[in-house]
C-alpha cells in the first residue's frame, strides 16, 4: 500500500471486495458461492471488513484524538455508532417487511423463521424490545450490531493506541483473552444465549485495524521481514490444505483453552485471526495501489468500499430478497447470473450516486473555500463520513 | 408410505405427539450413547441448532427434549449443548460441527438439515457428498449421529425441493444404515390425521404447524431411548 497523503484506494478496493463477498455468501446456493475465499481458508469476509473498519477509523479519528479535541472526536466516533445502529434499525424493518411479504405469497413458514419472525408473532413486544436493544438479531443481520460496540469501546482504544501500538493491542488482547476465558459476551434476549459476533473478542480485529491504519497514517512502511514474508504464506497454504482435507483431526492441545486452537467464529478463535492477518499481509506485499488507480474495472468495488454503510445495507436487504425468491427458480443458472448482476449494479449505482452527490458538494466547497483541503475517509489523517 | 407404517400406540409418547412406530425406529445402533445408558454414566448431546429454528423454538425444543430425556432415563445425566452454525445450508453446517465437536467433545450429535438446503436450491448431489462427509467425519471421531429431516409444510409452491432432499436423505440412511429421524414424515402425518376431540378445539394451519413442530422433540427423545436401550 502506497503510503503518501493522498487517499488509498486500495483500503476503498478491499473493503468494496468484502461487500461483495458478503452479499455472495448471504445468499446460499449461489453458484459463485463455493469460490469465495472463505472455501479456501480459515476466515472470511466479516474478519476482512472489520479490519477494514479499524484501518479506516484510524485515518479518520486518530490524527485528531490530541489533548483538547478528545471529546469533539469521541462525540464523532459515538456519533457515528448512532449512525450504524439507526442503520441497523431501519434494515431489520425492511428485512421483516421483504421476508414476510414473500412467507404470506408463498405460505411457507420455514422462510418465516428462517429470520427468527416467527419471535415477532410470538412475543412481538419482547422482540421489538430486543430489536431497540440490539439483543435480538435475526439471521444475517448481525455484523452492525458488533460494529456499533465496537465502535463505543473505540475512543478508548484510539486513546491507548496513540500512546503506543503496543499498548493499545496490548490492552485489547487483554480484553480478548478474558473475553474468550470467561465466556464474556452480550446476552442475547428474549431468549438465553450470546451474540453471533463477540464484540468483546472481535474488537481485536479492528484494533488491529488502527495499528495498522496508524502506521500507514504516520508514512510509514507496514511491517515487512523475511520471516514474516515466509511464515504468512506458509500459514494460509497450511490452512488452505487443512481446509480441502476436510479438517482431519482435532487440533486440542490440552489444556490450552479452545480460542488458542479452535475454529468458531463466534469468538474469532486464533486460526481466524491469524489467517486475516497473514491475507492482509501477503495482500500488502503485492504492489495493488499503483494498479488499482490505473485500473477502471476496480473503480465499482473501490466506490462501494468508500460508502460501505449503505452499500451494505442495500446489500443485505438485496441479498434477502434474493434469498426468499430464488427456491421458486429452483436454483436455476440463468436467475442466479440475474441475482450477481442485479445486486451488483444496484450496490455500484448507490455507491456512485453517493459519489456523484459527494464530488458535487467538494467540488462547491472548493470553489467557497479554495484554501480548504477535501475530506475522505481513507485519506489519512481525513475526518469519516 | 405412511400407510403402511401402522403400529400399536407408545405409552411413552403423548398422545398429542403419536405417530407411526415406524418413524420412531433408528435404523441403526447409537453404541457410544448405549456404552454410557448402560452404565448409568453422563451423556453429552451436541444439538445443531436449525438456522431456520428461532432462539424461542430453540430453548423450548431443548428444554423439551432435556425433560423427555429425563422422563425415559431418570438415572441417566444428559447434558444438551447447542451450536449455532451460520445460515445456510448443510456444507455450512458441517463447518459448524467441525469447528465445534473437539470443543464440546459430545457423546452424541442431533443435526437437523435440508431445510436450508431447500431454500438455497442447493444442487442434490452436492448435499449428499456433504451429508455423507460429514457422517463420516462424526464416525470417525467415535461420536453417534441422528440426522432430522426439515419439516413438512403444505401447500407450498416450491415444496417439491423439500421432497427431493427428504428422499435423498433416506436414500443415503438406508444405504449406509445412518440414524435419521424423518420429522418431514412425522408433521405430515400430524398434519393430516383427524384430531382427537380430546386434544382440543379446532385449530388454524398456523397452530397446527406450530403442534406438530413442538411434537418433535418429544419424539426425537423417544427415538433415541429405544435405539439405546434395545
Amino acid at each position: 500500500m502506497a503510503m503518501s497523503q493522498e487517499r488509498l484506494v486500495s483500503v476503498d478496493f478491499w473493503r468494496g471486495f468484502a461487500l461483495l463477498t458478503i452479499f455472495i455468501n448471504h445468499v446460499p446456493g449461489l453458484f459463485l458461492e463455493p469460490l469465495t475465499y472463505r472455501n479456501f481458508g480459515v476466515s472470511d469476509a466479516a474478519e476482512l471488513f472489520v479490519l477494514l473498519a479499524g484501518v479506516s477509523a484510524a485515518f479518520a479519528y486518530l490524527r485528531g484524538f490530541r489533548p483538547g479535541d478528545r471529546l469533539l472526536v469521541t462525540g464523532r466516533v459515538w456519533l457515528r455508532a448512532f449512525s450504524l445502529y439507526a442503520a441497523h434499525l431501519a434494515l431489520v424493518l425492511i428485512a421483516i417487511a421483504t421476508i414476510g411479504g414473500f412467507a404470506v405469497m408463498n405460505g411457507d413458514t420455514r422462510v418465516l423463521e428462517l429470520y427468527h419472525l416467527d419471535l415477532l408473532l410470538r412475543m412481538p413486544l419482547e422482540a421489538l424490545l430486543g430489536i431497540v436493544m440490539l439483543t435480538f438479531q435475526p439471521a444475517y443481520l448481525n455484523i452492525l450490531p458488533l460494529y456499533v460496540v465496537v465502535l463505543l469501546m473505540a475512543p478508548v482504544l484510539i486513546l491507548l493506541m496513540r500512546r503506543s501500538v503496543v499498548l493499545g493491542l496490548g490492552a485489547s488482547i487483554a480484553l480478548y483473552v478474558a473475553a474468550n476465558t470467561w465466556s464474556l459476551a452480550p446476552p442475547v434476549w428474549p431468549n438465553d444465549g450470546r451474540w453471533f459476533f463477540n464484540p468483546f473478542a472481535w474488537q481485536l480485529l479492528f484494533a488491529c485495524g488502527l495499528a495498522i491504519g496508524k502506521a500507514i497514517d504516520a508514512g510509514r512502511p507496514l511491517v515487512a521481514n523475511r520471516v514474516l514474508d515466509i511464515l504468512a504464506p506458509i500459514y494460509l497454504v497450511a490452512c488452505l490444505g487443512w481446509v480441502l482435507a476436510g479438517f482431519p483431526f482435532s487440533l486440542e492441545i490440552w489444556p490450552l483453552p479452545d480460542f488458542i486452537w479452535s475454529f468458531d467464529k463466534t469468538s474469532l478463535p486464533l486460526p481466524r485471526l491469524l489467517h486475516v492477518l497473514a491475507l492482509v499481509y501477503c495482500i500488502s506485499r503485492l504492489p495493488l495501489e499503483k494498479w488499482l488507480r490505473s485500473m477502471v474495472a476496480a473503480v465499482p468495488l473501490i466506490q462501494m468500499g468508500r460508502h460501505s454503510l449503505p452499500v451494505f445495507c442495500v446489500g443485505t436487504v438485496l441479498s434477502l430478497a434474493a434469498q426468499a425468491v430464488r427456491p421458486g427458480f429452483d436454483g436455476a443458472f440463468s436467475f442466479d447470473l440475474v441475482i450477481i448482476t442485479l445486486g451488483f449494479t444496484i450496490q455500484w449505482l448507490v455507491a456512485w450516486t453517493l459519489e456523484w452527490q459527494r464530488s458535487g458538494r467538494k467540488n462547491k466547497a472548493v470553489v467557497q473555500t479554495p484554501a480548504v483541503a477535501s475530506p475522505g475517509t481513507v485519506t489519512p489523517g481525513a475526518p469519516a463520513r | 408410505m405412511l400407510a403402511m407404517m401402522a403400529g400399536p400406540a407408545q405409552a411413552d409418547v403423548s398422545l398429542a405427539c403419536w405417530v407411526p412406530d415406524a418413524l420412531l425406529t433408528l435404523d441403526s445402533e447409537l453404541k457410544r450413547v448405549e456404552h454410557l445408558v448402560d452404565r448409568s454414566q453422563p451423556v453429552r448431546i451436541l444439538r445443531i441448532r436449525p438456522p431456520l429454528e428461532s432462539p424461542a423454538t430453540a430453548v423450548a425444543n431443548v428444554a423439551t427434549l432435556d425433560r423427555e430425556l429425563a422422563r425415559r432415563l431418570p438415572d441417566v445425566i444428559f447434558t444438551i449443548i447447542e451450536a449455532r452454525p451460520p445460515p445456510g445450508g448443510a456444507r455450512h453446517d458441517f463447518e459448524q460441527i467441525r469447528a465445534t465437536l473437539d470443543i464440546v467433545d459430545p457423546d452424541l450429535v442431533i443435526w437437523q438439515l435440508g431445510t436450508g438446503d431447500a431454500l438455497a436450491a442447493t444442487n442434490l448431489d452436492d448435499f449428499a457428498d456433504t451429508l455423507e462427509a460429514a457422517a463420516d467425519w462424526i464416525e470417525g471421531r467415535d461420536v453417534d449421529l441422528v440426522v432430522i429431516d426439515p419439516p413438512f409444510v403444505p401447500n407450498v409452491p416450491y415444496e417439491r425441493r423439500y421432497i427431493q432432499l427428504v428422499q435423498r436423505i433416506d436414500a443415503i440412511s438406508l444405504r449406509d444404515k445412518m440414524n435419521v429421524v424423518s420429522q418431514y414424515d412425522a408433521t405430515r402425518y400430524l398434519l393430516n390425521r383427524p384430531l382427537p376431540s380430546s386434544i382440543g378445539a379446532i385449530t388454524g394451519l398456523s397452530t397446527q404447524l406450530e403442534n406438530s413442530s413442538s411434537c418433535m422433540p418429544e419424539l426425537m427423545a423417544e427415538a433415541i431411548v429405544r435405539a439405546a436401550t434395545r
